[in-house]
C-alpha cells in the first residue's frame, strides 16, 4: 500500500519537476521578456513596456501570421485528403502485415526532419530527380525548378506532417464496427451515404485530432519556408526566428511567441468546447 | 401463416470460405408471413444464411430468390429484407429517433411521414419517452427493442434476425420471445430467426429448420421435429434424449420386432429397417414410465431394471434421473401433481424403467 503511494509519488513527482524546470520555467521566461526592453549589449533591458505588442499589431506582422494561417491550413487540408483514403485502407486491410506497413509509416520519423527537408531539395530543384523524370518522359522541355514556389512549401509541410494525420485517423477508423456499416447498407444507404451519415461522423474524432496535430506544429515550422521557400512565404515561426537571431531583438520575439502560443490555446479550446457540444447536441434534438 | 407462397426461396444454395464449406446445398422456401427459425450450434452456418438473404454475402453457388426475383447481384441497399443484428448496431452518434428514422431518410420519405412512422414505431416498442435518447444511455431491452423498431419500420418483406435475445437475462428474454411472436402476427412480416437455443426456437417459431455443418437436417413445426426427428443429430440436439441401442427383426405392419439393450420388445414405426441392422430407440423425458415392479397388464412391454440416481423437483414438474443396470442413464421427468397418491421414488430405490407405448421414435444408427 505505501509502496505503490511511494511509487505514485516518485513518479507524478519528478514528472512535475521536470515539466516545471523544462516547460513551465523557459515559458515564464519568455513571457517575461516579452514585457521587456530591447538592449543592444545585453539583449534585454529590464524595463517595462508594451512595445513589443504594439508592434506586433504593425501590418506586417499580420500578413505574417495570415500567410502562416493560410500554408498551415494548406498543408492541413492536403494531408487530411490524403492521409483519410490511406488510413482508411489501412486500418480496413485484412493481412497480417499491417503492423509492418503502420511501421513503414513511421519510419521516416527516425530521420531528423531537416535532414529529410535538405533531401526534398534534390528532388525539387532544376535538376532534381522529378524534373530529370518529366524531362525523360517528354512532358516538359527544359529543366523546371520547385524550389522557392508555394508549392515546395506544401510539398515539404505536407511530406514531413503526413505521418501526424494518419496515425489518429487510424486509430479511429480502425475503432469503427463494421456491423454499423452493414446496418446502414441494410436500411437502405449507398456506399456514398454510408460514408457520409456513419463512417464521417464516427471517425470525427480522428479526423480533428489529425488536423490540429498537423495544423498546430506548421504554424511554427520555420525551416521548411526557409529552405524550400526561399524566405519568401514567412511563417509566424519564421519570425519569430529572425528575432532572436537575426535582428536580435529578443523581447519582440518573445511577444511573437506569446502571440502564437494564445493562438495555438484559443484552438485547442475551442477543439475542446466543440468536441463537447457535438457530444451534448445529438443529446437533445428531436424532441 | 398467411398461404404457401414463399417469399423467400433458397435453391441450391453454396457457400465456401477458405477451402471449407460452410453452407451446402441449401434449399429452403420461406413463406410469407411466417416465424421461421433456423436452429443450430454455433459455427453451422445459420448465420451465414440470414447474410446471404439480407445481401451481405454472395453465395459461391445457388440463387437467393426474394419475392420472386433473383437477387444474387443485388447489393443489400436494394433488398427489401431488413436485420436485426445480434449486438443490435445502433448508430452511437444517433439518437433514438434518428436512428429509427434513418432507413425512412435514406429512401427519401417526406418528412412528415417520416416523423408519422417514428412516432408510431416507438409506440409500438414502448419507447414513446426515449426519442432523444443516445443508445448508450439505454438498457440492454431498450436497444433491442430500438433495433427491432429500426428494421421494421421499413416494412421489409422479410425480417431477420440474428440471436437478438442472446445478450438479455433469461426472464427478459422470455418477455421478448412473446412480443417478437406477437409482433410477427401483428405486422404479417415474415420473420426468419437465428438462435442456438431450442427452447427458445420452439416457444416463437411457426417452422423451424434444424442446422448442422452446413446442411439442413429437418425443416418442420415444432412439434414434428421433436416428437418426430429424422435423424440421431436431430433427436439429440432438439431437447434432452435417452437413447437405448438394438437390433431389428422382422416387420409386421407398424410393428417392429426387435431387441432392444440385449432384451426383445416390440416398437412402433413407420420406418423400414432391414433384418439385423442395428437401431436406436430415442425417448424423451416425458415418455418414460418408472414403477417399482412391473405393473398388471403391462408385462409385455419391455422393463429395464435401475436404481434412481438423484430427484429434481421444479416446482411443475419433477424429474428423477435412473441409473439402468445396461449402463445407460435416463432423465424422468413427471408432471407433479400433489393429489396423487402415488410413490415417488427416492435416491437408491431399484425400480423398472419403461415407455409410453408407440411415443417412442426408432432411427437407423447412424454411429453419430
Amino acid at each position: 500500500m505505501s509502496n505503490s503511494r511511494l511509487f505514485r509519488r516518485i513518479s507524478i513527482g519528478s514528472a512535475a519537476v521536470w515539466l516545471t524546470l523544462f516547460a513551465l520555467a523557459p515559458n515564464l521566461l519568455v513571457l517575461s521578456a516579452s514585457f521587456l526592453t530591447r538592449d543592444e549589449a545585453q539583449l534585454i533591458a529590464p524595463l517595462l513596456t508594451l512595445d513589443n505588442y504594439k508592434a506586433i499589431l504593425d501590418p506586417l506582422f499580420m500578413r505574417v501570421l495570415a500567410k502562416s494561417l493560410y500554408l498551415a491550413a494548406g498543408a492541413t487540408l492536403i494531408c487530411l485528403v490524403a492521409g483519410y483514403p490511406f488510413a482508411y485502407t489501412l486500418a480496413r486491410m485484412k493481412t497480417r502485415f499491417k503492423p509492418l506497413l503502420l511501421m513503414l509509416v513511421m519510419i521516416p520519423f527516425w530521420t531528423n526532419s531537416l535532414l529529410r527537408t535538405y533531401a526534398l531539395i534534390f528532388l525539387l530543384k532544376a535538376k532534381g530527380l522529378i524534373s530529370l523524370c518529366l524531362l525523360w518522359l517528354g512532358i516538359i522541355d527544359k529543366p523546371v525548378s520547385f524550389m522557392y514556389t508555394e508549392t515546395a512549401v506544401f510539398i515539404g509541410m505536407t511530406y514531413t506532417l503526413l505521418p501526424f494525420m494518419i496515425l489518429p485517423l487510424y486509430s479511429s477508423v480502425e475503432k469503427l464496427d463494421l456491423r454499423l456499416l452493414e446496418a446502414a447498407g441494410d436500411l437502405g444507404a449507398s456506399k456514398f451515404k454510408i460514408f457520409r451519415h456513419i463512417t464521417l461522423p464516427l471517425t470525427m474524432p480522428g479526423i480533428i485530432a489529425g488536423c490540429m496535430m498537423v495544423f498546430l506544429p506548421a504554424l511554427g515550422m520555420f525551416y521548411i519556408p526557409d529552405l524550400l521557400g526561399g524566405g519568401k512565404n514567412l511563417l509566424v515561426g519564421n519570425f519569430i526566428k529572425n528575432q532572436f537571431l537575426v535582428s536580435r531583438n529578443w523581447p519582440m520575439g518573445a511577444a511573437a511567441s506569446i502571440v502564437l502560443t494564445l493562438l495555438m490555446l484559443v484552438l485547442v479550446w475551442a477543439y475542446h468546447s466543440s468536441a463537447k457540444r457535438l457530444g451534448k447536441k445529438t443529446e437533445g434534438t428531436a424532441l | 401463416m398467411t398461404g404457401d407462397n414463399p417469399i423467400i426461396r433458397l435453391r441450391n444454395l453454396a457457400m465456401r470460405f477458405d477451402d471449407t464449406d460452410i453452407l451446402e446445398d441449401i434449399n429452403l422456401d420461406i413463406r410469407n408471413g411466417e416465424f421461421l427459425t433456423l436452429l443450430g450450434p454455433s459455427g453451422c452456418g445459420k448465420t451465414t444464411i440470414l447474410r446471404l438473404i439480407a445481401g451481405f454475402e454472395t453465395p459461391t453457388a445457388g440463387q437467393v430468390i426474394i419475392d420472386g426475383k433473383a437477387v444474387n447481384d443485388l447489393p443489400a441497399n436494394q433488398r427489401r429484407v431488413n436485420t436485426v443484428f445480434q449486438s443490435y448496431a445502433l448508430f452511437p452518434h444517433m439518437n433514438v429517433y434518428d436512428n429509427l428514422a434513418f432507413g425512412l431518410r435514406m429512401s427519401g420519405t417526406p418528412k412528415a411521414e417520416i416523423d408519422k412512422r417514428v412516432r408510431e414505431a416507438l409506440e409500438m416498442v414502448d419507447l414513446k419517452n426515449m426519442a432523444g435518447r443516445m443508445p448508450a444511455r439505454l438498457s440492454g431491452g431498450q436497444q433491442q427493442r430500438v433495433a427491432i423498431a429500426r428494421a421494421v419500420i421499413n416494412k421489409p418483406l422479410a425480417l431477420l434476425l440474428d440471436e437478438p435475445l442472446s445478450a438479455l437475462d433469461a426472464k427478459l428474454r422470455k418477455r421478448m420471445q412473446v412480443q417478437l411472436k406477437e409482433l410477427c402476427r401483428e405486422l404479417g412480416i415474415t420473420f426468419v430467426f437465428v438462435t442456438h437455443d431450442q427452447e427458445e426456437a420452439f416457444a416463437m417459431s411457426d417452422r423451424v429448420v434444424v442446422m448442422n455443418e452446413g446442411r439442413i437436417q429437418q425443416t418442420g413445426k415444432p412439434e414434428e421435429v421433436y416428437e418426430e426427428p429424422v435423424n440421431l443429430y436431430v433427436a439429440k440436439f432438439v431437447g434432452e434424449t435417452c437413447i437405448l441401442d438394438g437390433v431389428a427383426g422382422f416387420k409386421d405392419r407398424e410393428t417392429l420386432h426387435a431387441m432392444v439393450e440385449g432384451s426383445p420388445c416390440k416398437l412402433v414405426t413407420g420406418r423400414d429397417f432391414e433384418a439385423d441392422s442395428p437401431i436406436r430407440v430415442v425417448l424423451r423425458p416425458e415418455d418414460i414410465v418408472v414403477e417399482a415392479t412391473p405393473p398388471e397388464g403391462h408385462e409385455d412391454q419391455l422393463w429395464l431394471p435401475g436404481t434412481v440416481r438423484d430427484t429434481v423437483y421444479k416446482g411443475s414438474t419433477w424429474d428423477m434421473i435412473v441409473d439402468l443396470d445396461c449402463g445407460k442413464e435416463v432423465l424422468v421427468t413427471e408432471f407433479f401433481n400433489e393429489d396423487d397418491d402415488r410413490i415417488w421414488q427416492k435416491p437408491g430405490d431399484k425400480v423398472v424403467v419403461s415407455w409410453f407405448k408407440g411415443w417412442e421414435v426408432v432411427l437407423p444408427d447412424e454411429q453419430l
